[in-house]
């Protein structure tokens, strides 16, 4: 396995979709190949970013449409 | 699903306005990002996110409990969404380009990083409290294609499990994962663009 292929096995690895083979040749990749290392820090870093990005919270204007969507229907079904 | 998800689909039910706001506030925000990936305005994903509710409220009847709440009204909302890009007459491509998630000039002939990938020698916290590297995450976002983008908003954002992830947009799991390499991939690219600009740290 050369760095080309090692990068667009990342992502099944980290999901444990890797078998055999494959998997092993990654890991011996991975363990030989500083390059790669640092590709998997970054893709690391970035996932971490999005994790850690902030939930935007809904609008007030949003809720209380929804609410108001909400009490419709409770009156509607009564 | 768990028992605290079944009661509050009972006291949904049964009109209880506080079961209403809890789930609003749970996935209201989720609901927006995701029709986002389909829409082409954050107000029409906003539009979007609103009518989910309605949907939800009408068909609560027929939730079946072998799926998870959240899933779907995730599913409901993608429906929306994807009726309404069409109505738009927006193009939704569900998949994409078969290309490789790093760029092939990166390679020498071999197949062998030509250049050590730089260390950005940052912490995704120290990344994230800069305002250049989020607006850069969310113009990248706003570029992926839909179906890489749904995936790695639910993953990735919200946090989901793959295989929640496969039951809300449908996907099989290889696909899946397709799909969540290619974004993540482009999203690296983005952080990597914007850390070049910057003078390295001495």
């Amino acid at each position: 396995m050369m760095c080309r292929q090692a990068v667009e096995a990342m992502t099944d690895a980290s999901e444990g979709a890797l078998s055999g083979w494959r998997r092993l040749a990654y890991r011996l990749h991975l363990a030989m190949c500083p390059a790669c290392r640092a590709h998997r820090e970054q893709i690391e870093t970035t996932v971490g970013v999005l994790h850690g990005a902030p939930r935007p919270d809904p609008s007030e204007e949003a809720r209380r449409r929804a609410l108001e969507a909400f009490q419709n229907r409770k009156k509607s079904s009564v | 699903m768990g028992t605290s998800e079944a009661t509050l689909v009972r006291r949904l039910r049964e009109g209880d306005e506080a079961a209403f706001r809890e789930v609003f506030d749970a996935h209201h925000a989720t609901l927006v990002r995701l029709a986002s990936a389909f829409v082409k305005s954050p107000s029409i994903a906003e539009e979007v996110a609103q009518d989910t509710w309605v949907a939800v409220l009408d068909a609560l009847g027929s939730f079946e409990e072998r799926s998870t709440f959240k899933t779907w009204i995730v599913r409901i909302a993608i429906n929306r969404a994807k009726t309404r890009a069409a109505r738009d007459g927006r193009q939704v491509p569900l998949d994409d380009e078969p290309a490789p998630s790093v760029d092939p000039s990166r390679f020498g002939p071999l197949g062998t990083f030509k250049q050590l990938p730089t260390r950005w020698g940052e912490t995704p916290e120290s990344l994230l409290a800069r305002v250049e590297v989020r607006a850069a995450i969310e113009r990248c976002l706003e570029d992926l294609p839909p179906a890489q983008r749904a995936v790695v908003t639910l993953r990735d954002l919200e946090g989901w499990s793959s295989e929640e992830v496969c039951n809300a947009l449908d996907l099989s799991e290889s696909n899946q994962r397709v799909l969540l390499h290619r974004g993540r991939g482009r999203l690296r690219d983005a952080l990597d663009a914007v850390l070049a600009e910057r003078k390295p740290p001495r």
